[in-house]
């Protein structure tokens, strides 16, 4: 078989899994998984078959054929394949993989597990696409099929009203944003008259004024379609509610692929914003992160801690390419998946332990209960705050190392005291949920979960361990400026001292954080914090009201709109037009009927008056 | 000539086959007929002298060229489409079964003849032979009081009708002294400020005029299609009507063309009057035969753009159209016919629940109607495709002409109205009260069968009988 | 030439004129002339020899009447296309080009009249009592 062929294969086999499942298997529940997780498993070993094969950098990245041509849009379907994309490819197999083996235990007692699998290989299949597609329009279409399937999968349990909800929620706010982005690929299409990426780059690589004034525009346009699947303020509401679906779906939508959508979009389309647009783009993403943490502070649910941290942390990577830094960016994102995949599935594990149980303060002392989960959700917490050598240190630390090579400390100081409120608020959950003693009876008859849940926290828990410095950040450095050379495993592991003041802000701001949770949440039995901070904290605990201030401005200014627009339809056009023409057209044709009489005299005469009326029309003038 | 004789032995044998056949074995004769007119189409495209383009008989009354033709071939498979139906009615027939084949093969006879006539004592008789054989054909079934009467109006009107036209051709015969066409055409043009000449003329177009049931002559249609035995209806609805216009055609454009030309406005607005008329009455309509009475009407008017467009693109459209509308309309009657057999009504109603019953017929009937609405890929819609260009060709000369083709589109908007009332009374009718299958004989299955490949040959592979058509109108061109 | 076309036709505008004129003459006159007389019921039944008429006025006949009346039409009509027929048979037997025409048409034409008589005959049209 050609080696090209392969991509197409690891592309197609998770699509294959959804119409094989959906068409023959649905009854069956363990055939239906072992499918849709075979599926995902090949595509991570086919990966790495092409990887190993062709490389990282080949010469030859893109494999496409015309799919339609209309006027002067001709649009590929193809395959990008340069470091960016197959370097995705790897997390969405390999964390996606993981997470369906796991999902495998968490959904044993489900009992449409099959749909669920289903559903899971849709997924994993937009997401591909998303990352292998070479043109705008293609990935266009992916990008609204991962909309598509996040849907059915945030509204697993349709059956719950709060899920359909947050399922119908996060739709409609991803296609707010979409709407943008459509209009952005139009725009840029429209000036460039390609949606190629390939042959947008080089066009603007040649002639960098190409999109002319509107370069700011079709840049923060394009953003939107990010700001909706990576969850940016303003539109970032979805995100929090969208836990109301099963817990690996959790971890798969907010961890590894769905939000990571939208960076990776905007790092595989860097060079068409402009400078302006970039600079909108970073503070949206520092103003994400301290929200996003301030929020997760006074969370109460495991999930929504673990939501919230992951806005916050996407507000990081957004911040990074905003600072024109996409390999810190995309590193970023690398391990962020690693240690929130993780962090996700030990959260479900709990939870599963734990009988769907939630709320940190009800959990407590699951040390001894549960100790693979214990040993590697703390390996994950620390990755998350940025503790060395772990691999969220490393991510971060070249995050700040940006913003300081950029000059902007506003975003800098922004960066640095969301990273204390990170370690601040994973701490506190730490030591709320796994240490202390059991609060509740549930807590106490806690268990640890099968074996088939707790092999995939391994993994991820190895590689949120060692991702930092494995050489990662120098295949995307090589990606983006492609002179970067090879470092060590050694140099990889010193890299942070060369922006030392940056390393001690971020040591410094770990240090912060965690002594505050340790003073605070060592021993509490209840939050001391609202007491302390009083309304700051009700605010933060009410998300600082987003969803109440979208409820009373925007849905109520929609909601008025649209029943203008009812009223307008129901009477002027369905009324008066449809209606008059519609009712016209009947009478007449009643009236008409009524000629025929049946009466053969009457016949005669009509038939007679009809001979004058011809020779009147022929003859009379 | 061969082939007009043919079919003349034909209908005398079937006549005088009733008294040898026995009782049980009479409905099988219309399988023979079938079997009979197979073989002389299938002769007429073999080129065995049966159907020769060129050459005269009658001293000149009588001509066989594309047109005729043609029209002959159409006609033949009519007849054949209509003796399968006729089969399957027979047992609804009270008199003799072989009388009702041979009255089919002999209207067949006159439509021949009437393809081929040149001259007026020809149309006149061939016309006759039509008319009268349908007085007896709509007055078939005895036993049913709607049948006796829509076969009084039927010939009540259809007198009166004849009337106006035999008067029209004594005005012309009297003004001019010619009777043949060509002869006529040479002389006409002085005759361009006759009154006498041209009321003549008029008349015989309303003698025309109610064959296709064109307004203001359309008022007998519904009442006779709605009383008629089913294959008379869709022998009436195809072949009368089709003969109607291959009379008119060569009346308006070999006979008298000169003339012509200064009527476009009384076409164009006896075109757009018939289209509005059909479609508007089929709307309240609730029972089938009577609804398709209505949609002949504006169908009627349909072809009429093809005449009104005075152009060679336009006869050839028509022709095109009638093609289509042959195999849709034979298709929507069999399924009537078969539908029906054992009820009294032909309300919408009976096909409730048809898609259960027999899907074959639900098909057959829900292509029928997306084919008459004009839909893509069937039949219906590129011969109105065709029949709109031409009359949109001729816009720039006279603005008319654009009022005609709006008026022919919002008929066909309004006609979407009911012909998928039909299809929704197929398959989404609440109750149905018989739900037992209908069983279709084998014979009955081909005709169905040829329905639909002729609705989809026509609609997908429109080239090979456009190119027939136009062959066959360019007999106007010269 | 239209002008004079029409005036061909004034003798029988004249006849027709006259006509209408005689009657309405001779009727309005006796109006005028005549004893206005008594109408009885007597007076305005139908004459009947005297006797007083019983049932319809209008009484049914057998549709064989009817049927028997409606083929000696035909039949005859049929008949007297011989004559013209006989006419010309000397003629067109001389002339080669229409010897075989001439009587051939008149034999195919006594086929289908033979074969209508066969059809009345086999429906048993000319069989009173059925």
């Amino acid at each position: 078989m050609k080696l090209e062929a392969l991509p197409w294969i690891i592309l197609f086999l998770p699509l294959l899994a959804t119409a094989v499942i959906t068409l023959f298997t649905l009854r069956c529940r363990t055939k239906s998984s072992l499918i849709s997780i075979s599926a995902v498993v090949a595509g991570f070993i086919l990966s790495l078959v092409y990887i190993h094969a062709n490389g990282w950098h080949s010469e030859h990245t893109e494999t496409s054929r015309t799919w339609l041509s209309i006027g002067d849009l001709h649009a590929d379907f193809g395959l990008k394949l340069d470091a960016l994309s197959l370097m995705m490819l790897l997390i969405v197999t390999g964390v996606g993989g993981a997470i369906h083996i796991y999902s495998f235990g968490y959904m044993h007692e489900d009992k449409s597990m099959a749909r669920f699998f289903a559903f899971l290989s849709l997924f994993t299949f937009s997401m591909l696409g998303i990352v292998l597609s070479n043109n705008f329009l293609q990935m266009f279409i992916f990008w609204e099929l991962v909309g598509v399937s996040s849907y059915l999968l945030i509204g697993f349990w349709f059956e719950k009203p709060s899920a359909g909800d947050a399922a119908k929620k996060a739709f409609i706010t991803n296609r707010l944003g979409d709407f943008g982005f459509l209009l952005g690929i139009l725009m840029v299409w429209g000036l460039l008259g390609s949606l190629n990426f390939g042959v947008l780059e080089a066009v603007m690589t040649t002639n960098p004024a190409a999109l002319g004034c509107c370069a700011t525009l079709a840049g923060l346009l394009i953003f939107c379609g990010a700001m909706g699947k990576s969850a940016q303020f303003p539109l970032h509401v979805w995100l929090a509610d969208a836990m109301e679906g099963p817990t690996p779906v959790s971890a798969l939508i907010h961890a590894a692929t769905m939000v990571a959508a939208g960076v990776y979009m905007l790092c595989r389309t860097l060079f068409l914003f402009d400078a302006n647009a970039l600079h909108v783009i970073a503070y949206i993403g520092g103003f994400t992160a301290l929200l996003a943490a301030l929020i997760a502070v006074q969370q109460n649910d495991i999930k929504r801690i673990l939501a919230y941290s992951t806005l916050s942390q996407l507000g990081y990577m957004v911040m990074a390419v905003g600072l024109a830094g996409p390999t810190p960016a995309m590193f970023h994102l690398t391990t962020h998946a690693f240690f929130k995949a993780l962090l996700f599935l030990g959260a479900g594990s709990v939870i599963h332990g734990l009988h769907e149980e939630q709320n940190i303060w009800k959990m407590g002392g699951l040390k001894k209960k549960m100790p693979v989960t214990f040993w590697t959700f703390i390996l994950g917490t620390l990755a998350l705050s940025g503790v060395p050598p772990f691999s969220g240190f490393y991510s971060k630390d070249s995050i700040f190392a940006q913003a300081l090579h950029q000059h902007n400390y506003v975003l800098f100081t922004v960066a640095v005291l969301v990273a204390a409120l990170t370690t601040f608020y994973m701490f506190r959950l730490f030591f709320v949920a796994f240490l202390g003693e059991p609060r509740t009876e549930q807590a106490r008859h806690a268990h640890e979960s099968p074996k088939v849940m707790t092999l995939p926290l391994l993994a991820l828990a190895v590689f949120a361990v060692i991702g930092g410095f494995i050489g990662i950040a120098g295949l995307y450095g090589a990606q983006f400026h492609l002179e970067g050379e090879s470092l060590t495993l050694a140099q990889q592991f010193l890299e942070p001292l060369h922006a030392p003041f940056a390393l001690a802000c971020g040591l410094g701001a770990v240090i912060i954080g965690l002594i505050a949770a340790f003073i605070l949440y060592k021993k509490a039995a209840t939050d001391p914090l609202p007491a302390r901070l009083g309304w700051l904290s009700r605010a933060m605990r009410d998300r600082f009201y987003f969803d109440e201030i979208y409820q009373a401005t925007f849905i109520r200014a929609h909601d008025f709109i649209a029943s203008v627009c009812d009223l307008f339809d129901r009477w002027i056009v369905e009324g008066a037009c449809i209606g008059l023409v519609r009712g016209g057209t009947d009478l007449t044709g009643r009236a008409l009927r009524l000629a025929q009489t049946g009466n053969l005299q009457t016949y005669a005469l009509l038939f007679a008056l009809g001979v004058a009326l011809v020779l009147y029309f022929a003859l009379g003038k | 000539m061969t082939l007009e004789v043919c079919v003349m032995a034909l209908g005398v044998v079937l006549m005088l086959a009733d008294f040898w056949l026995p009782a049980d074995r009479k409905k099988f004769a219309g399988y023979a007929a079938v079997a009979a007119l197979a073989g002389l189409l299938f002769l007429s495209f073999g080129g065995c002298g049966c159907c020769s383009l060129s050459g005269t008989a009658f001293n000149g009354m009588f001509v066989e060229d594309g047109l005729a033709v043609f029209f002959k071939r159409f006609f033949l498979i009519a007849a054949i489409l209509v003796l399968f139906m006729a089969v399957e009615f027979s047992d609804r027939i009270a008199g003799g079964v072989s009388e009702y084949y041979s009255l089919i093969v002999f209207a067949l006879s006159g439509m021949l003849f009437a393809a081929s006539a040149n001259d007026f004592t020809m149309l006149f008789v061939s016309i006759e032979l039509i008319t009268i054989t349908f007085y007896i054909l709509t007055s078939f079934q005895r036993g049913r009081l709607v049948s006796l009467e829509a076969g009084v109006k039927y010939l009540i009107l259809g007198a009166l009708s004849s009337s106006f036209l035999v008067f029209g051709i004594a005005l012309v015969w009297g003004t001019t002294g010619k009777l043949n066409f060509n002869e006529l055409a040479a002389v006409a043009a002085q005759f361009e400020s006759n009154k006498i000449f041209l009321i003549g003329v008029l008349f015989i177009l309303v003698g025309l005029g109610f064959k296709i049931a064109a307004f203001p002559f359309q008022i007998w249609a519904p009442d006779v299609y709605q009383g008629a035995p089913t294959p008379t209806t869709a022998f009436l609805a195809v072949g009368s009507k089709a003969a109607g216009f291959v009379l008119l055609l060569r009346v308006l454009f070999t006979a008298v063309p000169t003339v012509t030309a200064h009527w476009a406005n009384l076409l164009i607005v006896i075109s757009g009057i018939t289209i509005l008329y059909g479609n508007l009455c089929a709307l309240p309509q609730r029972n089938l035969k009577r609804l398709l009475g209505y949609s002949s009407i504006a169908h009627a008017g349909y072809l009429l753009l093809g005449v009104a467009a005075l152009s060679t693109s336009g006869q050839s459209a028509l022709l095109y159209y009638l093609a289509g509308y042959l195999f849709t309309v034979c298709a929507a009657f069999t399924v009537i016919c078969l539908v029906t057999r054992h009820l009294d009504n032909d309300d919408l109603s009976a096909l409730a629940g048809l898609n259960r019953r027999s899907p074959l017929l639900a098909a057959t009937m829900t292509l029928a109607m997306v084919s008459l609405a004009g839909i893509p890929p069937l039949a219906g819609f590129f011969g109105k495709f065709l029949l709109l260009k031409s009359v949109l060709e001729q816009g720039a000369a006279n603005p008319g002409y654009y009022c005609l083709a709006f008026t022919a589109l919002a008929g066909v908007v309004i006609s979407f109205y009911y012909y998928f009332g039909v299809i929704r009374a197929i398959y989404w009718s609440k109750a149905a009260a018989d739900v037992s299958p209908i069983s279709l004989s084998g014979p009955i299955k081909v005709a169905l069968w040829i329905c639909i490949a002729g609705m989809f040959w026509l609609g997908l592979f429109p080239s090979k009988a456009l190119n027939l058509a136009t062959e066959a109108a360019s007999v106007f061109a010269k | 030439m239209e002008q004079s076309q029409l005036m061909q036709y004034l003798p029988v505008l004249m006849l027709i004129v006259v006509a209408i004129g005689f009657a309405a003459g001779t009727l309005t006159i006796s109006v005028f002339l005549g004893q206005s007389a008594k109408r009885t019921k007597a007076k305005d039944m139908a004459y009947e020899c005297g006797a007083n008429p019983i049932g319809e006025n209008t009484p049914r006949f057998s549709i064989k009447f009817h049927l028997v009346a409606m083929l000696f039409i035909l039949f005859d009509i049929e008949v007297v296309f011989l004559y013209p027929w006989a006419v010309v048979y000397r003629d067109m037997l001389a002339d080669h080009a229409t010897r075989n025409l001439i009587l051939g048409s008149m034999i195919s034409f006594m086929f289908i009249l033979f074969a209508g008589y066969l059809y009345a005959l086999k429906k048993k049209a000319f069989d009173w009592k059925n």
